[in-house]
């Protein structure tokens, strides 16, 4: 087995919102808190939200629920039993990158999960420059909606929504196991286009509204042309 | 006996506790990742463990000794009202010092209560809501709906104490290595996703004599059933344990569940009870793979308990 260890840097380009749920009420709490590290507080970005997030718009890139009829489910490894289906190589890295539940028909063929997503936490030198501009991590958002009638705004749709300011740095690893029989390159290569996508969509909540725009640069500068030169 | 030490510094949340069990499994994977052969080091497992491994223990304390104390409760009424409360200062002191317990000369209930001490608090376990994105609908909603998970984060201080014995002192180096391993890639529940992450900070030799030492104190879970002892104070606790790495996935991940006695038991028997540095057994055919091994053994330390009439 060998083992790769990816870092590098998410950079926000614009607000983040990776919601903490609504486990518990704080008395003058914001309504849609981020999330936050159980210990120092700060906002990071949860290692289970990049890989999530890589995996659906790689199966997205790649056709997979079409081709699959995978119902709006990730892809697993029972989805690919169906032997009258074409099963293309590629695709199979998704399953080895990110995983599988558990099913009878998985013989050794894909093997363990072979990324490894930390969560993300904001770095130091962040965390210094947010408060010093403002003195908190992270900003309030008023939101409402337009009343189409009146053109005013819509009664009782005020809301507010904690964001991670743009500009905020997050230092992000991700290990790849790789084994005798595996293409390294050809794993290297999906997870390079999966952050490429990343970086064309969104990370957290309210993609479409401009919330979660991010830019990743890697810190092996080799990989980092790497990254810019991927085609998509 | 001879035991290898190690200072394990987390290095992210844990999603699964790192008791001696999970760990040897975790161990046994990986040294197969790394291309050891499994049945060579597994072949006399019955007989003569290549390897058994101890609880991770927070600042080298274990939980303290389950055994019987008499507390009564009488006098004046401010003097009940002050022992009750006491008591309940007495039940968050739950942990002890390892060294403390192997060092003291005789031991008995009011000392042990005299020496249990309540941990620095050093994690703290935090609801996390997670949530799938439909690829129909590119949201969370429609059956995909949020879910908690619950994993410990740690302070920067926090700190554990792993033990671990090596039949064939040559194989310290792959233990080692295997070890550090796990520590980067992380073990338990959702490894993939960053949890159970670890940096190794130093390894130790240690040795715990059994002179003028008639009790054991075990270093991590144990299964006590068919063992010769004469008397065992400990905390059950039931495993239901999961097969790791590739049969996590392969259909039939779980194993049958297992009854064992938690970190701290109190075990006491004859002077053979000292006669391997480990206690316990192999538990095998756990599960519907027949090759299945579990760790059933544990590491102890002995200590000197004062036998109540």
């Amino acid at each position: 087995m060998n083992i790769k260890n990816i870092t590098g840097k998410i950079i926000l380009e614009s607000g983040l919102h990776i919601g903490a749920g609504d486990s518990e009420m704080h008395i003058g709490g914001v309504d849609n808190p981020v999330i936050k590290d159980a210990i120092s507080g700060r906002p990071y970005i949860p290692g289970s939200s990049i890989k999530g997030k890589i995996r659906s718009l790689l199966e997205y890139y790649m056709n997979i629920h079409m081709k699959y009829n995978t119902k709006g489910q990730p892809l697993q490894a029972k989805h690919l039993e169906d032997e009258s289906k074409k099963i293309e190589e590629n695709d199979k890295d998704i399953i080895k990158l990110f995983g599988t539940s558990g099913s009878d028909s998985n013989k050794h063929e894909f093997g363990i999960t072979r990324t490894i997503f930390s969560d993300a936490h904001i770095n130091e030198a962040s965390v210094k420059s947010l408060e010093l501009k403002t003195g908190q991590l992270t900003e309030i958002k008023a939101e409402t909606a337009i009343d189409r009638v009146k053109g005013t705004a819509l009664n009782g749709s005020l809301r507010f929504i904690e964001r991670v300011p743009r500009g905020a740095e997050f230092n992000f690893s991700v290990s790849l196991k790789t084994f005798p029989n595996d293409d390294f390159d050809s794993l290297k290569s999906t997870l390079l286009k999966g952050f490429k996508l990343l970086t064309l969509d969104a990370l957290g909540g309210s993609g479409s509204r401009g919330y979660g725009r991010v830019s990743i640069k890697f810190d092996d500068e080799n990989l980092q042309k790497e990254f810019e030169d991927t085609k998509l | 006996m001879k035991y290898y030490k190690a200072k394990i510094k987390p290095t992210s949340p844990f999603g699964t506790n790192p008791m001696s069990d999970t760990i040897f499994g975790q161990l046994v994977w990986t040294l197969s990742d790394m291309g050891e052969d499994l049945s060579k080091l597994l072949a006399d497992y019955d007989t003569s463990p290549f390897l058994v491994v101890s609880d991770f223990l927070p600042f080298n304390m274990g939980n303290v000794p389950k055994i019987p104390t008499i507390y009564k409760v009488e006098g004046a009424k401010n003097d009940k009202i002050n022992k009750i409360l006491e008591r309940k200062k007495i039940k968050a002191k739950n942990y002890i010092s390892i060294e403390t317990l192997y060092s003291t000369a005789s031991l008995n209930k009011n000392k042990i209560v005299e020496l249990a001490q309540a941990l620095v608090k050093f994690n703290k376990s935090a609801e996390i809501i997670r949530c799938s994105i439909n690829r129909k609908t590119g949201t969370t909603g429609d059956g995909f709906d949020p879910y908690p998970v619950y994993d410990t984060f740690f302070t920067d201080n926090a700190e554990f104490t792993f033990y671990f014995y090596i039949a064939d002192e040559s194989n310290f180096g792959m233990i080692q290595e295997a070890l550090e391993l796990i520590g980067k890639t992380g073990f338990g529940r959702d490894a993939s996703l960053g949890r159970g992450q670890f940096e190794v900070l130093e390894f130790d030799e240690i040795e715990f004599s059994p002179e003028n030492k008639n009790a054991i104190y075990t270093l991590g879970n144990v299964a006590l059933e068919g063992l010769s002892v004469e008397r065992a104070y400990y905390e059950p606790f039931t495993r239901f344990g999961r097969h790791g790495n590739i049969r996590a996935v392969m259909g039939n991940p779980f194993k049958n569940p297992l009854v064992m006695a938690l970190q701290g038991a109190l075990l006491f028997g004859d002077n053979n009870i000292f006669s391997k540095p480990y206690i316990g057994k192999s538990i095998r055919k756990l599960s519907y793979y027949g090759d299945t091994v579990q760790q059933g053994y544990s590491l102890y330390i002995p200590i000197n308990v004062e036998v109540q009439p």
